[in-house]
């Protein structure tokens, strides 16, 4: 049986609620067990990329999760161009060590391109 | 095409405003839960002939669905699913 193409889709802000964190922690279970999936950063979940100060609040950076992907397998994040624009974000001012950005105008064609998407 | 399922309501939440932000031409929107408060929604434009509408989760609410929602059941949920691919979640 052919391999099944998997996107996960981060939507949401990190430590508002725990949906940021899990969704980075399946993309990395997916990647874990050889199934490597795409991740689109969409609405609040393009703030995942902006610098991060945690320990102020007593969390975990949860960029430095992103970080980890490259390692894992996956290699380029997908970003939401009018989810940056509203949100005021340069994606000139964006990276990742390792990976690469990505920016989608059309992120609903892009989506609908995939046998499997989990929501985060 | 890319079957969208949104339960929130769009007055509580960003589910409805972000999926129908990835909305793409050809897919469908369905409403379950309280997502089909959208439609009593007059600020947010429904996708016209792709939104559908579970019966049983209007009724229950008292929600009148517009002659633009296709009200289904879940037998039809089932049959959107696989004529769908593929099935994207927009809940929370």
């Amino acid at each position: 049986m052919p391999r099944k193409s998997i996107l996960a889709i981060c939507r949401h802000a990190p430590y508002g609620n725990t949906l940021a964190r899990e969704g980075l922690e399946a993309v990395l279970a997916c990647a874990a067990m050889d199934q490597i999936p795409e991740v689109l950063l969409i609405n609040d979940g393009v703030f995942l990329l902006l610098d991060q100060d945690a320990q102020q609040i007593g969390e975990k950076n949860l960029r430095r999760n992103l970080t980890a992907l490259p390692m894992f397998g996956v290699e380029t994040l997908h970003l939401c161009e009018r989810s940056l624009q509203e949100r005021g974000i340069d994606p000139a001012q964006l990276a990742l060590p390792g990976a690469e950005l990505k920016i989608l105008k059309q992120p609903g064609e892009f989506i609908s391109g995939f046998d499997q998407v989990l929501s985060f | 095409m890319t079957l969208h399922i949104v339960n929130q309501s769009p007055f509580a939440g960003s589910a409805l405003r972000d999926c129908l932000n990835a909305f793409h031409p050809g897919d469908a929107l369905l409403l379950i839960e309280d997502g089909v408060y959208a439609a009593a929604d007059r600020q947010t434009a429904l996708p016209t002939g792709a939104t559908y509408c579970l019966t049983a989760d209007a009724r229950a609410r008292g929600v009148s669905i517009p002659a633009t929602v296709e009200s289904i059941d879940e037998a039809r949920w089932v049959t959107l699913c696989t004529e769908h691919n593929p099935v994207v979640s927009w809940f929370r």
